[in-house]
């Protein structure tokens, strides 16, 4: 991994080696054999197939504005309902996009989903054209089933993340943070590569408008433990973004002192 | 665009929730006020950024001679310019002024300038024909809340930094002579009290019948200090107090349409006077230690009388 500025050379021979480029990297289309320039700044990430026919290259960078590609999955808050579909905010002052009531599994004309505004989704973007409007979709492609798309219930926490931070916590499998947590509490969660995270350790609060029936006292004490435990989490989740893996343990410590 | 911040009832549920068991989503207590952080430009006189918590505000002081209005020959001229732009957040326009911002303006407006905090009477050069016009720039950089507090801070914090150039009026006063900072020490401006701007922010987190029927009904009302941005998308009400430590009230403003007891308001400008005190102690603080660090790498003690040269 180097370091690269905007304009720089990127290093990379691209006349023996088929190669796929992703965000940062730009090329003027059509021309062949023109070189690749970086429009970002940022730690440039290669990856080549075993037999060194193919490679694919990105730069690796923090950005303030999420901009959507297909298939990311991510977490959007109901701004609007329709007939036909649902308007999502994906990140605050972003267009809305939007999410078709055909989109859910099992949809069918009569049955349909039922979301409010202010609820938020786990969707996947289905495409992107940025000329267009966005489309999401809640199920998973390849079976069409749920996959862990839908509505996020409203027991959980959602707060904001750098999108890098959302990113490593998304795909990098060494990245310790969770695993740490998960010594603490359990807990369930749902990360949007738009930076937004969704988080519920135990049963989180109770929602309203859902009467209980057990016994209120009792039900009243679990959920300020599943409250604090879960600001705790999301705590230590968002201060884990500004310091270094070695002190996770530290600021896990913090979060959770007096729980 | 979207111009509008849009709160997900996730958000909603934990921060009101957490408010009616005493917790703050971002760990503080009810009355806890986040502290200022305060840069102040070594190189001038006046220019001060505060960081208040994410919230970020930059202030600047400066001055220029001109004759006073014909009906007040004997005071200067105070400006303060507040605009919000949209690099705050985009939720402020650029073009035009909301409703947020000529509420932050007017408070500022009267904790400050109606409030007399600032000698007028001191900027007077020569009576009727030339005195100070001391105008206050407000910068605002980022936007998590409580845009009131932090901006009365700033402004009080560069005011009392702020000095403006000496000024010699020669034998009769139709000259003046304005020496530059660098000829002679400049004098600062002469401040007769701090005004502190403190919000409370109210929830009301009952019966929305309590809101119009005000007493009888049982108040769950919760008040919380110095509000981020998410707490403020979901108030009911808020409060702006402002005080010195003199214990002098000198504003209170109420918006928003919860009833307030009488001995409730009582109780938090009470409580208020323990931020006040720290505030204005940070306040003092960084002045104190900008005052010394200037003082030893300019050199200044050998411009004291019986200084070893």
């Amino acid at each position: 991994m180097s370091v690269i500025l905007p304009g720089d050379d990127l290093g990379i021979s691209t006349d023996q080696i088929e190669t796929s480029i992703g965000p940062g990297i730009y090329k003027v289309p059509g021309i062949k054999d023109t070189k690749l320039i970086p429009i970002n700044g940022g730690l440039l990430n290669i990856q080549r197939n075993k037999q060194g026919t193919r490679q694919a290259a990105h730069l690796e960078s923090n950005s303030r504005r999420y901009i959507p590609q297909v298939s990311d999955m991510v977490i959007g808050t109901i701004v609007g309902v329709y007939a036909e579909y649902y308007k999502v905010l994906l990140q605050n002052f972003l267009s809305n996009v939007t999410l078709s009531v055909m989109a859910f599994p099992n949809a069918t004309k009569k049955n349909r989903p039922n979301l409010r505004q202010g609820q938020c989704v786990y969707a996947r973007v289905s495409s992107y054209i940025p000329d267009l409007e966005t489309e999401l979709e809640c199920f998973d492609l390849s079976t069409g089933k749920d996959g862990g798309f839908g509505l996020l219930d409203e027991s959980g926490y959602i707060f904001d993340v750098e999108l890098n931070y959302a990113r490593e916590l998304l795909f990098n499998p060494g990245f310790l943070v969770l695993e740490k947590l998960s010594t603490k509490c359990m807990f369930e969660i749902a990360i949007g590569i738009n930076g937004k995270i969704w988080l519920k350790c135990g049963d989180g609060v109770p929602i309203p408008g859902k009467s209980t029936d057990e016994d209120s006292d009792k039900m009243d004490v679990d959920y300020v433990k599943d409250l604090k435990t879960t600001l705790a989490a999301a705590n230590y989740i968002k201060q884990c973004q500004k310091v270094s893996p070695e002190q996770f343990d530290k600021v896990l410590a913090a979060s959770f002192k007096g729980l | 665009m979207n111009r509008t911040v849009e709160i997900s009832n996730n958000e909603r549920q934990y921060v009101l929730q957490g408010l009616a068991n005493g917790i703050r989503t971002d760990g503080r207590s009810l009355d806890t006020s986040r502290m200022p952080e305060v840069w102040i430009e070594p190189n001038e006189y006046g220019y001060v950024e505060v960081k208040w918590g994410k919230t970020y505000v930059s202030c600047r002081v400066s001055s220029e001679v001109v004759a006073p209005f014909e009906d007040r020959p004997f005071e200067g001229l105070f400006v303060i310019n507040s605009e919000i732009s949209s690099q705050a957040s985009a939720m402020f326009d650029n073009s035009k002024s909301g409703v947020d911002e000529v509420l932050i303006t007017r408070m500022i407006e009267k904790a400050v300038r109606r409030s007399n905090a600032l000698d007028l009477e001191s900027l007077c050069i020569v009576a009727g024909k030339k005195v100070w016009s001391i105008t206050v720039d407000v910068n605002f950089l980022n936007y998590d809340g409580n845009f009131i507090d932090v901006t009365c801070f700033a402004v009080m914090i560069a005011l009392q930094h702020y000095k403006k150039p000496d000024v010699l009026v020669e034998a009769g006063g139709d000259k003046i002579i304005v020496h530059l900072v660098d000829e002679r020490q400049p004098v600062p401006l002469s401040i007769l009290h701090v005004p502190i701007c403190l919000t409370y922010l109210f929830y009301n987190l009952g019966d929305i019948e309590s809101n119009i029927k005000g007493e009888g009904t049982e108040s769950q009302e919760v008040s919380v200090l110095d509000a981020s941005l998410t707490e403020e998308l979901v108030r009911d009400g808020f409060l702006v107090i402002t005080l010195n430590k003199n214990r002098e009230i000198i504003q209170i403003s109420k918006n928003g349409g919860l009833p307030i007891d009488a001995l409730n308001l009582m109780r938090l400008s009470k409580e208020l006077m323990e931020w006040v005190d720290k505030l204005t102690e940070v306040m003092k603080t960084t002045l104190v230690a900008d005052e010394k660090e200037r003082y030893d790498r300019l050199h200044l003690k050998l411009l004291e009388v019986g200084a070893n040269r």
